[in-house]
């Protein structure tokens, strides 16, 4: 799994989406927090905190007895690159199918 | 009226991206129901696109960057219309629309692929985007 996919299948579940505008809006913060305001547990919020962690999205810091997390940006450049890399990929494959439909020049 | 020829170095006549998708566009020396061929049928699919092949569960296709992708047919919504939604085997979760549409162009075709993701990321990392451009701006 590349970094966009990593992003993107991060981002691809909504309570993930809804925890990462909080820790971005609210600055850096505890699962105990984010689920001290919320209907979900703090084991869930620690295992979404995971999966954005991992796609880059979030980063934890130890703060005392707590892990605070913040919101970090490099990766939605990663997930802007897609765009750029899907473009390169479709002209390597229709110049493929060109080159079979055509014949050779 | 497009009048572009084949004699250019890219493979595409037109080119436009947007946030959300990628679209490209090329003229093929073929009729329609030929590019439509080389859009479904896998031994076709396996000379450009990539190696295709048939499990359990469908589909999966390997694309020239390696990465194994499960093909989900949708319907089209109209004839001369191809439409996957395709995700690699690696991310389910990361899917994204290709929609091929072959039309006639004197007597040749013009196919057009445009790729979009899923809408929930987009409307993420715009929501997102702006929530961290307000911030920065708050801190600068």
């Amino acid at each position: 799994m590349n970094d966009a996919d990593a992003v993107f299948a991060a981002l691809a579940d909504g309570t993930r989406r809804e925890l990462l505008r909080a820790i971005a809006t609210s600055g850096p913060t505890t699962a105990t927090q984010l689920a001290s305001t919320r209907h979900i547990t703090r084991q869930a919020v620690a295992k979404h905190l995971s999966v954005l962690s991992d796609a880059g999205l979030v980063s934890g810091h130890r703060d005392g007895r707590e892990v605070r997390f913040h919101a970090d940006t490099e990766p939605l450049a990663a997930a802007r690159e897609w765009i750029d890399a899907t473009g390169a990929a479709w002209d390597r494959r229709l110049g493929r199918l060109r080159d079979l439909l055509n014949g050779p020049e | 009226m497009s009048d572009t020829d084949t004699d250019t170095d890219t493979p595409t006549d037109t080119t436009s991206v947007d946030t959300t998708s990628v679209e490209r566009s090329v003229v093929l020396d073929a009729d329609v129901e030929t590019v439509i061929e080389a859009l479904t049928d896998p031994d076709l699919l396996s000379t450009w696109l990539g190696d295709w092949r048939t499990d359990d569960d469908g589909d999966v296709v390997r694309t020239d960057d390696g990465v194994d992708r499960r093909v989900e047919r949708v319907e089209a919504e109209f004839p001369g219309a191809v439409h996957w939604r395709w995700s690699p085997l690696s991310a389910p979760d990361a899917t994204s629309d290709v929609v091929f549409v072959v039309s006639r162009e004197m007597d040749r075709a013009r196919l057009t692929v445009t790729e979009t993701r899923s809408a929930s990321w987009v409307g993420c990392l715009l929501t997102l985007g702006a929530v961290l451009a307000s911030r920065h701006l708050v801190a600068a």
